[in-house]
C-alpha cells in the first residue's frame, strides 16, 4: 500500500526512531514533547475519539488480504500504523492519527509502567464499553505489520504452524477465545506482546466481526506469527501471561521453530524497502536521521527478513532496534525480555539505553562459543583511519625520548638479550630464525633544551626564562644526599652503600657495553674509564683484613651480609683486576664461617659461587694453597675446622670442592707449577685432612655441592688407599672411576 | 593460547616524528620517563597473563599490546570465573583501561628480575637527575 500522506508524516516521526541511536539523541526533544504530551495531556475524551475511529477503517480488511490471515481484517481496524519494518503496506494503518500519536508516544515513553498499566485497565475497562482497546488496536497494527512482512513466510510456514497444532498446546487453542485478562494487559507482561497479541484478537470487537475469517488455527498462525516475530529461542523470557499457551510450551516452541524458521526466512528475503524513510516529506530536521538508516539498507536486504520479525514485535521499540536488529540475527530476541512492550511508556533516554543492551546483547547472543559475528558493527567505522592515525601520533608524541636506551632500558636490554639468544640457537640448533617482535617507540635524536635560569653578569639573583618547554624553576632546590650513616642501623647503611655501589655498578657495565659498540681504536679510553670506576668501586667496598671479633663490624663483611651485597659482589667480580678479585676471594674464604652462618636464612652464598669458581679456575698453585690455607686454619676458640663447617653448607663444600679440583688439575697438567717451599707438603696435608674429615663425617651430614668436579677421585687415588677411596667415594656419590687399575693406589 | 606473532609488530602508527620537527612540551618529556613498567610489560606482549581489576574480576588473555598508561589489550580472553560473570562468555578480545588493573599475573620465566631491578635503579637515577 501505498503510504497516505497524513500516515506518512507519522510515519517520518516515527522512522526516526529507525534512526542510528545517535540520530535518535537529535529526535529526543521532539519525543519527549510527545510523550509528555501523551503522558500527560492524553485523556479518555481523546481516547474515545480513537476508540471512534478505530471501526472507521474496517473496510481495509480487503486490503489486507495480502496477509492472507484473518489479523488482516482485525489489523485493518488498526489505524496507525506502528511504521517501522514495514516490509509491505499497511493498509489503512495510518487512518488513525491518534492512535500512532500514541503509539509514539509509547516509543519515546518514559518508564510509565503505571500510567501503561493503568491505561490498559483503563483500556480494559473501555474495551467492554467501546470494544477496542487502543492498545490492542496498535498492538494489533503492529503485528499486523509485522504479519504482513511475513506474509509470504506465513504461507511457509503454515506447514509449521499445522505441525504446532499437531504438537498441539491445546492451550493455544483455548486460549484464542479467551478473553484478554488485566494480567495480559499489563505492561510488564506484554514485555512479550505475545499476550497483547493475543489479547488483541480476542477482546476486539472489530475482531470478533472478522472472527468469521478466522482460519481454522488462528492460534497456530498467531504463534506462527510470533515466532516470527523473533520469539525464538527465548526460554528465559518471562511470559506468564500468554494466554493462549502455557508460557513454558510457548518457549519450546519457539524454540523448536528456530533453526527451521529461520532459514525459511532467509529463503524468501523480501527486499528490504523502507520507502518510507526516502519519503520526501520527510522533516528537514528529521532528514538527516534518515541518511544514515540508508546504508542499512541494502545489508538489510539480505538479512531483513528474519530480522523483521522482531523488529515488529518491538512495536514502539522497533525503530530504534531496527539498524541492530538488521545487523543481528533473530537469535538476540532471547533478549527481548528485557525490553518492554510499546505498551510501556519509556523515556526517550531510557528507551536508548535498552536498546543499546539489546543490540548488545543481540551481538553478544549470536556468539555463545565466540564465533564472532561477521555482522557488520553499527559501531564500526567510526573514526576514519586518518583519525586514528592522528590520535594515536599525540599518543606516541608523549613517548618521544631522546634516550630510548635509558628510558625504555628494560625493553631494549631484554630484546637484545632475546636476539643473541636466537642467534645462538640459530647457529647450533639450524633453526628457522623467529623474528620476535619488536615494539618499536619513536625516539627522536636531539631535544632542545631551555636553560629555564638565565644568569646575567652583575645582576642581583637570576634571572628565570620561562618557557613552555622549559618552565620556570620557582627555586633552586638541590637534592642534598642525605647522610644516613647516622641512622644507627646497620643494615641499612649497609644498603644504603650497596645501592650507591649498584649505580656505580650500572654506569660500569653501560660503559661496556658502549665500548663494545664501537670500533678498537676507542676501547682504551673506553677501558680507562672503565676500571676507574671499577676501582673506585672497589675502594667503597672497603675491604680489608680483620679478625674474626670485628667481623660483626667490618663494612666489606656487612655488605656480604646482605643478598644484594652478595649479587652486587658476584656482578662485580668479572670486571675486577685479578688482584682485587683475589682479595675478595681471600677475605670470603678467610670469613667463610662467619658468612655462612649469616646465610643460613637467605641461602643466597650460592649466588657467589660462579664468579668465584672462575676466579678459581685462574689462581696459580701457590694462590690455591694460600687460600686453602684459610680453610684448615682452625677457628679461634674452638679446635673445629672452618673446613668441616663448609661440609654443611652448599655454598662452602661446593667451593672446597671447586678449590681442590683446581689443585689437582694443575698438579695432572703438565704446566710448571713453580710452587713456593713447602706448598706440597701444604697440600698433601691439606687432601688427607679432607680426606679424613669426609670419612668422619656422616653421609647425612653431608650437603650436595653445586657443582661435583670429577677429577676429586683422581686426587684421592693420589694419596689414599682404595678402601678409603671407595668409602670417600660412596659418601661423595661421585661417580666411580673408569678403572680402578689405572689407579695408583 | 595463541603464542608469539611471528611477524614483527609496530606497537604504534606514525614513521619517526623527529622529521615533523615536533617539540615536545616540558611535561610531557618528563611524562616519557615514568616509562618502566611500560617498557616492562612492552617486553610481555604475545604472552599469557592473567589481569585482576579493581572490581574483582579477573580476565586471562594474550597481552595484545599495552600503552604509556599501562591500558592493556587482550585477545583471546576467558574469564577465570566464567560463572559469576556470564556476560563476558561471549567476549573475546577486550580493552581495559590501566586505572582500574589491581594484578597482573605474569609467567615467572619471562620476567628477568635482575633486568628488571636494573631497570628500575636507572629510572629511580634518571628522577633524581
Amino acid at each position: 500500500m501505498a503510504e497516505s500522506s497524513e500516515p506518512a508524516i507519522l510515519e517520518d516521526y516515527l522512522l526516526a526512531e529507525d534512526a542510528p541511536l545517535l540520530e535518535e539523541m537529535a529526535e529526543e526533544d521532539e519525543e519527549i514533547d510527545l510523550y509528555n504530551e501523551m503522558t500527560f495531556g492524553l485523556d479518555r475524551d481523546s481516547m474515545e475519539e480513537e476508540v471512534a475511529k478505530a471501526p472507521a477503517p474496517p473496510d481495509k480488511g480487503p486490503e489486507l488480504s495480502l496477509v492472507g490471515e484473518n489479523e488482516a481484517a482485525v489489523v485493518a481496524e488498526v489505524a496507525v500504523e506502528e511504521e517501522e519494518y514495514k516490509a509491505t503496506e499497511q493498509p489503512g494503518l495510518g487512518a488513525e492519527e491518534e492512535q500512532p500519536m500514541l503509539e509514539e508516544m509509547e516509543e519515546a515513553g518514559e518508564e510509565g509502567e503505571a500510567e501503561p498499566g493503568a491505561r490498559h485497565d483503563d483500556f480494559a475497562d473501555m474495551e467492554e464499553e467501546i470494544g477496542v482497546d487502543e492498545r490492542e488496536e496498535e498492538e494489533e497494527e503492529e503485528e499486523e505489520e509485522e504479519e504482513e512482512e511475513e506474509g509470504e513466510e506465513e504461507e511457509q510456514h503454515e506447514e509449521d504452524n499445522e505441525e504446532q497444532n499437531d504438537l498441539g498446546d491445546p492451550a493455544v487453542m483455548r486460549a484464542v477465545h479467551s478473553k484478554p485478562t488485566l494480567e495480559s494487559l499489563d505492561s510488564a507482561v506484554l514485555d512479550s506482546r505475545i499476550g497483547s497479541t493475543w489479547g488483541e484478537f480476542e477482546g476486539n470487537d472489530l475482531m470478533a466481526a472478522d472472527s468469521g475469517a478466522w482460519t481454522s488455527s488462528p492460534s497456530s498462525i498467531l504463534s506462527h506469527h510470533m515466532l516470527e516475530r523473533g520469539y525464538l529461542g527465548s526460554p528465559g523470557l518471562k511470559r506468564p501471561d500468554f494466554r493462549m499457551m502455557s508460557p513454558k510450551s510457548f518457549p519450546q516452541r519457539f524454540m523448536r521453530q528456530q533453526s527451521p524458521m529461520m532459514p525459511r526466512s532467509m529463503g524468501s528475503p523480501r527486499p528490504y524497502t523502507p520507502p518510507r524513510r526516502a519519503s520526501p516529506l520527510f522533516t528537514p530536521n528529521q532528514s538527516s536521521g534518515y541518511v544514515s538508516p540508508t546504508p542499512f539498507r541494502p545489508m538489510s536486504r539480505n538479512i531483513s527478513t528474519p530480522t523483521q520479525p522482531l523488529a515488529m514485535h518491538f512495536g514502539p521499540m522497533s525503530p530504534s532496534l531496527e539498524p541492530p536488529l538488521f545487523f543481528s540475527p533473530p537469535a538476540g530476541c532471547q533478549l527481548k525480555f528485557s525490553v518492554p512492550s510499546h505498551m510501556t511508556q519509556l523515556h526517550p533516554q531510557h528507551q536508548r539505553i535498552l536498546n543499546q543492551r539489546q543490540q548488545r546483547g543481540q551481538v553478544q547472543s549470536i556468539s555463545p562459543k565466540k564465533a564472532w559475528s561477521p555482522k557488520a558493527d553499527p559501531y564500526s567505522g567510526l573514526m576514519t583511519r586518518k583519525e586514528k592515525d592522528w590520535v594515536i601520533k599525540v599518543q606516541m608524541m608523549q613517548l618521544q625520548s631522546e634516550n630510548p636506551h635509558l628510558e625504555d632500558y628494560y625493553y631494549q636490554a631484554y630484546y637484545h638479550r632475546l636476539e643473541r639468544k636466537q642467534a645462538e640457537e640459530e647457529l647450533l640448533g639450524g633453526r628457522n630464525k623467529q623474528e620476535p617482535p619488536k615494539l618499536v617507540t619513536p625516539y627522536i635524536q636531539k631535544m632542545e633544551i631551555y636553560d629555564s635560569v638565565v644568569r646575567i653578569a652583575g645582576s642581583l639573583g637570576q634571572v628565570a626564562v620561562s618557557t613552555c618547554y622549559s618552565p620556570r624553576r620557582a627555586i633552586d632546590a638541590v637534592h642534598h644526599a642525605l647522610q644516613e650513616e647516622a641512622a644507627g642501623n646497620q643494615r641499612l647503611r649497609a644498603l644504603h652503600r650497596i645501592e650507591k655501589m649498584f649505580l656505580q655498578l650500572l654506569e660500569v657495565e653501560e660503559t661496556q657495553r658502549k665500548m663494545s659498540l664501537l670500533p678498537e681504536e676507542q676501547h682504551p679510553r673506553f677501558r680507562e674509564k672503565k676500571s676507574h670506576e671499577v676501582g673506585r668501586i672497589y675502594q667503597a667496598l672497603k675491604i680489608r683484613a680483620c679478625d674474626s671479633e670485628e667481623e660483626a663490624e667490618d663494612e666489606f663483611l656487612q655488605v656480604l651480609c646482605v643478598r644484594k651485597g652478595k649479587k652486587l659482589t658476584a656482578r662485580l667480580l668479572p670486571h675486577l683486576a685479578r688482584e682485587q678479585a683475589e682479595e675478595i676471594l681471600v677475605t670470603v674464604t678467610r670469613h667463610l664461617p662467619f658468612l655462612m652462618r649469616k646465610d643460613a636464612l637467605d641461602e643466597s652464598l650460592p649466588v657467589l659461587y660462579g664468579p668465584l669458581s672462575e676466579m678459581v679456575g685462574r689462581m696459580t698453585f701457590s694462590e690455591l694453597i694460600e687460600v686453602l690455607q684459610e680453610l684448615t686454619r682452625p677457628l679461634a676458640g674452638s679446635t673445629e675446622l672452618p673446613l668441616t663447617m663448609t661440609f654443611k653448607n652448599q655454598f662452602g663444600i661446593s667451593l672446597l670442592y671447586a678449590l681442590l679440583s683446581h689443585g689437582e688439575r694443575l698438579l695432572s697438567s703438565d704446566m710448571p707449577l713453580e710452587p713456593h717451599s713447602g706448598d706440597f707438603e701444604k697440600w698433601t696435608d691439606t687432601v688427607f685432612l679432607v680426606a679424613r674429615e669426609l670419612s668422619q663425617v656422616p653421609k647425612t651430614a653431608l650437603v650436595e655441592p653445586l657443582f661435583l668436579p670429577s677429577n676429586l677421585l683422581s686426587l684421592f687415588c693420589r694419596y689414599l688407599d682404595k678402601q678409603t677411596i671407595h668409602r670417600l667415594e660412596a659418601k661423595m656419590e661421585c661417580s666411580p672411576l673408569p678403572s680402578e687399575a689405572a689407579m695408583p693406589c | 593460547r595463541a603464542g608469539t606473532k611471528s611477524v614483527p609488530v609496530r606497537l604504534r602508527g606514525p614513521g619517526p616524528l623527529a622529521a615533523a620537527g615536533l617539540k615536545l612540551p616540558h611535561a610531557a618529556r618528563a611524562a616519557a620517563a615514568g616509562m618502566l613498567f611500560y617498557s616492562f610489560f612492552k617486553s610481555l606482549v604475545g604472552k599469557d597473563v592473567v589481569v585482576e581489576l579493581k572490581n574483582d574480576l579477573s580476565i586471562c588473555g594474550t597481552l595484545h599490546s599495552v600503552d604509556q598508561y599501562l591500558n592493556i589489550k587482550l585477545t583471546d580472553i576467558s574469564v577465570t570465573d566464567p560463572e559469576k560473570y556470564p556476560h563476558m562468555l561471549s567476549v573475546k578480545n577486550c580493552f581495559i583501561r590501566g586505572s582500574v588493573v589491581r594484578y597482573v599475573q605474569l609467567p615467572a620465566d619471562e620476567v628477568d628480575t635482575q633486568l628488571l631491578q636494573d631497570a628500575a635503579r636507572k629510572e629511580a637515577l634518571q628522577q633524581k637527575q
